[in-house]
């Protein structure tokens, strides 16, 4: 192996460490499964390596990166959504008081209507809500218009609204009554 | 309630990523590497230290032959006789005799070419020979009894055969407009016709086509970060697919070779000079593609065709080592002229005062290094695509 090549792959190694913990926590945001969420991040670290060379010395690494990341799981993801599904964690989190219990549900019931949207939908969350992305970059990263990041942030926050709009609905409880009558 | 909503959702999707798991992380960038360095692999010849020559073979004739194989480190060249070749390998043989061209079949019949300059590379279509030499590239049935020829502006180019070995383009650069022109032509030549012509950018290497479909190859990725929405290339990048339009084409499929599955689609208006708005990128797996590619082209077969060229993307390959210091060695590796069977079953290389020919023989259960006594007259051997 050459010198030049033995330094890009470790600077890619290098680079690797310093951001694989970040990659696979979004990732697991957007898979909603620890094991899938590492084989999004490795299938992204494999395209990035392959672009190694052009991006290595440039500002924007980390956002092509991302972008990877995203539109790996936009896409590629698709087809195997269709014979794997995210597993639920457990939460073990103690169950002290009532009020811990409701909010508690409140969040379970926020993650799984996250779980459950549209691909863009919930990347466009995971990138405004937990990337702290703003609206052009979130465009940017996505290959989309910022009036579409608008538009699919709008429709997930409706979708969550409706579904969180008061704690009995977040408990499920409305829908269960409905069911029994 | 919005802010609270918003808030609790920061907080929610912060405490869910923050309950990972302990994760280490090595190793991720070593197998990135090496997934990498699959997804790269191409046939190609490259030299390896230790005086050894390192061939890399499609997966259809997929050899191992470990370091120190004795059969080819010490063994003495095996000698193969012309008519050997052809019946183990279907090898034929361009000649020339009593100053005209001819080819020499796998049953040792003489077909003539009607090729007035030396031949130099002829390949084999489904129905005919294609002779390119100087300016010229000559299309000659397999019992040499129909013959078309199409002069070309330049003295070089190179020919690419469709997958099906039913067409052949030529392809050559146009210096002063730093663009490259393929010519697209019919392999019968009782169809001979003028040739389609298409005026591209230099980074779109034609890979497939048929009637409807051009598939090409590029990089993609890097541009697109594999995202499934329309992109601008040929607006942006001036690719040329207008060309492709007016030459009469419905459409133009370009496959990222980096991310073998990854393609953009262009909707060709055909027989206009009209460029395409924009292209449809996306990945073959994806709900729909199929469909865009078949839409846009008017033909049920598109997608396959674009699938195989993707699929060849990721061909597997296997490396095979030969002794590059023994003479047969060092002449399949560093002689004047190198020939390769496209599918995989044997390797040529000779000069041209060279009496015989180093032949590497790679159709059986071992790869072979023999010298190759080709018959009278012999110039090249031809490349078959059938």
């Amino acid at each position: 192996m050459s010198e030049a090549k033995s330094s890009q792959d470790e600077e890619f190694r290098e680079y690797v460490a310093a951001r694989s913990a970040a990659l696979h926590r979004a990732a697991y945001l957007l898979t909603g499964n620890w094991a899938t969420a590492e084989d999004l991040v490795q299938t992204t670290l494999t395209k990035t390596y392959l672009a190694w060379g052009r991006i290595r010395a440039t500002d924007s690494v980390d956002a092509y990166t991302r972008r990877i990341l995203y539109n790996t799981n936009a896409s590629w993801w698709r087809k195997r959504s269709n014979r794997e599904k995210p597993a639920d964690l457990v939460d073990d989190r103690p169950d002290a008081s009532r009020d811990f219990a409701e909010q508690s549900a409140m969040r379970d019931a926020m993650w799984k209507h996250v779980k459950d949207l549209p691909k863009r939908q919930r990347a466009v969350l995971v990138l405004r809500y937990y990337e702290h992305r703003t609206d052009a970059q979130i465009a940017e990263i996505l290959g989309i218009s910022t009036g579409t990041v608008k538009s699919q942030a709008s429709r997930a926050l409706a979708g969550l609204r409706k579904r969180l709009g008061t704690p009995a609905a977040a408990l499920g409880l409305s829908r269960r009554s409905e069911e029994a009558a | 309630m919005n802010e609270d909503l918003e808030e609790l959702l920061r907080a929610e999707l912060a405490g869910r990523a923050d309950s990972a798991p302990m994760y280490s992380g090595e190793g991720l960038a070593d197998a990135a590497i090496t997934g990498a360095g699959r997804i790269r692999r191409r046939r190609r010849i490259g030299a390896a230290a230790g005086g050894l020559g390192l061939v890399l073979v499609g997966a259809a004739a997929a050899v191992w032959l470990p370091f120190g194989d004795a059969a080819l480190d010490d063994a003495p060249p095996v000698a193969t006789s012309a008519e050997e070749a052809q019946s183990d390998l279907d090898l034929e043989f361009v000649v020339e005799r009593d100053g005209a061209y001819g080819v020499v079949n796998v049953e040792g019949e003489y077909v003539p070419l009607a090729a007035e300059r030396r031949p130099d590379a002829v390949q084999r279509l489904q129905t005919s020979y294609v002779v390119s030499s100087t300016r010229q590239v000559e299309v000659t049935a397999l019992d040499g009894a129909a013959t078309a020829q199409y002069e070309l502006p330049v003295d070089q180019f190179y020919t690419t055969v469709s997958g099906d070995a039913e067409a052949f383009a030529v392809q050559y650069y146009e210096a002063d407009e730093d663009r490259q022109v393929y010519e697209l032509f019919p392999g019968d030549p009782q169809s001979a016709r003028n040739p389609a012509v298409l005026d591209l950018a230099l980074e779109l290497n034609l890979e497939d086509w048929n009637e409807d479909l051009l598939v090409f190859s590029s990089d993609l990725v890097s541009v697109t970060g594999g995202a499934s929405v329309p992109h601008y290339f040929n607006d942006q990048y001036d690719w040329g697919l207008e060309t492709a339009a007016e030459a009469g084409y419905e459409s133009v499929v370009v496959a990222d070779p980096a991310d073998p599955g990854y393609v953009c689609v262009a909707d060709l208006d055909p027989g206009s000079l009209a460029a395409p708005d924009s292209e449809d990128c996306g990945y073959l797996d994806e709900l729909g593609t199929a469909d865009v590619i078949t839409q846009a082209s008017g033909d049920a077969a598109a997608a396959g065709l674009v699938q195989d060229v993707a699929d060849s993307f990721d061909e597997e390959v296997a490396e095979v080592e030969v002794d590059r210091d023994g003479p047969t060695g060092a002449q399949l590796f560093d002689s004047e002229y190198r020939f390769v069977d496209p599918f995989g079953r044997w390797e040529i290389g000779f000069s041209a005062q060279d009496e015989t020919w180093a032949l590497l023989d790679l159709s059986g259960g071992e790869a072979v290094v023999s010298e190759l006594r080709p018959p009278r007259g012999a110039l090249l051997p031809v490349v078959s695509h059938s």
